[in-house]
């Protein structure tokens, strides 16, 4: 871990204007299990958004997602030595990411229920501790900003397993084959979970039509 | 289903189509470096010394055990004191006053 600034840029400005495919991305990984630390600043380049931006979508708020972005990268870099090639380093990743986000969504739910014995405000700021504001997410254009934080909302009231397939397939944008590798399950079963979530979403929102349009 | 609010939840619906990927701070990769760096080396014990314990452990118990048993199954007093005078295995030291008091006193 110890480059340079300028070897940060250069190879930061070099990866972010180059996308690399699956192999070279296990290229990229396979160095890094070998102790090449460029190579690791590089994997992280090109992987860093797409666990950014899942774990975002699950918990709605970018501080916890960053949180939970370090912790992936490091819990990947601590056991880059177990890591078996059945799955690919990428589907790997985001098996970790969908983990950390369900893990810290249950804390906060855990948090929530015992709200009552605890503040339910910030003593400084005032602020509410445990009802995220409606969130906005940084990559939608700004005429859907309004539609899709209402999404995110509806998104949230689903079942861990149907969320984790919407994320994955609808804002992640993976195929269902692939997010069937990151869950573990048959593809048939991922098809089921996104059939379900969207009767559920549609549902959702059919409630919430008339506090939307008044 | 009313058409208008069958629209608006298409429109809800469809709002993530052309979303980009969000993109974290770009300074947080020097906090992962920072974490790696205080993060201290994780205690590996093998599964081999694993086992070594659990037996080390194991056989302290089936010792402690045993010596328990034997304490508890070590002939009394009494039963000492028969042998003795069945056998009659008596001292035959030049002391006067010694624990005995068998019949040769």
């Amino acid at each position: 871990m110890g480059l340079t600034q300028n070897t940060y840029f250069c190879v930061s400005l070099f990866y972010a204007v180059t996308a690399l495919t699956t192999t070279e991305l296990d290229e990229l990984f396979k160095a890094t299990q070998q102790g090449d630390e460029k190579a690791f600043r590089a994997f992280y380049e090109q992987t860093k958004a797409r666990v950014f931006n899942t774990a975002l979508s699950y918990v709605r708020n970018p501080e916890d997602a960053e949180e939970i972005t370090q912790d992936v990268f490091v819990e990947a870099f601590q056991s880059i030595s177990e890591f078996r090639a059945e799955a690919g380093v990428v589907t790997w990743l985001y098996r970790i990411t969908v983990n950390k986000s369900l893990d810290l969504l249950r804390h906060k739910k855990r948090q929530k229920r015992f709200a009552f014995l605890t503040s339910l405000f910030d003593a400084e700021t005032g602020e509410v501790i445990h009802e995220p504001a409606d969130f906005v997410h940084p990559g939608v254009a700004l005429e859907q900003q309004e539609n899709a934080a209402i999404l995110f909302r509806a998104i949230d009231k689903l079942a861990d397993k149907q969320k984790t397939a919407y994320i994955l397939t609808r804002v992640e944008g993976l195929s269902n084959i692939e997010a069937a590798e990151v869950m573990t399950i048959s593809v048939g079963a991922v098809e089921s979970l996104l059939q379900r979530a969207n009767e559920n979403l549609k549902k959702q929102l059919a409630g919430w039509y008339k506090l939307a349009r008044p | 289903m009313e058409p208008e609010k069958e629209q608006w939840i298409r429109e809800v619906m469809g709002s993530l189509d052309d979303a980009q990927r969000a993109e974290p701070n770009p300074f947080l990769f020097t906090r992962i470096e920072q974490r790696l760096k205080l993060a201290r080396p994780a205690a590996y014990v093998s599964t081999r010394m694993v086992w070594l314990a659990a037996a080390s452990f194991a056989l302290l118990i089936l010792l402690n055990g045993q010596l328990i048993r034997q304490k508890l199954a070590s002939p009394t007093e009494n039963s000492l004191n028969t042998v003795v005078s069945d056998m009659q295995l008596y001292p035959t030291g030049n002391q006067l006053y010694s624990g005995w008091s068998g019949p040769n006193y």
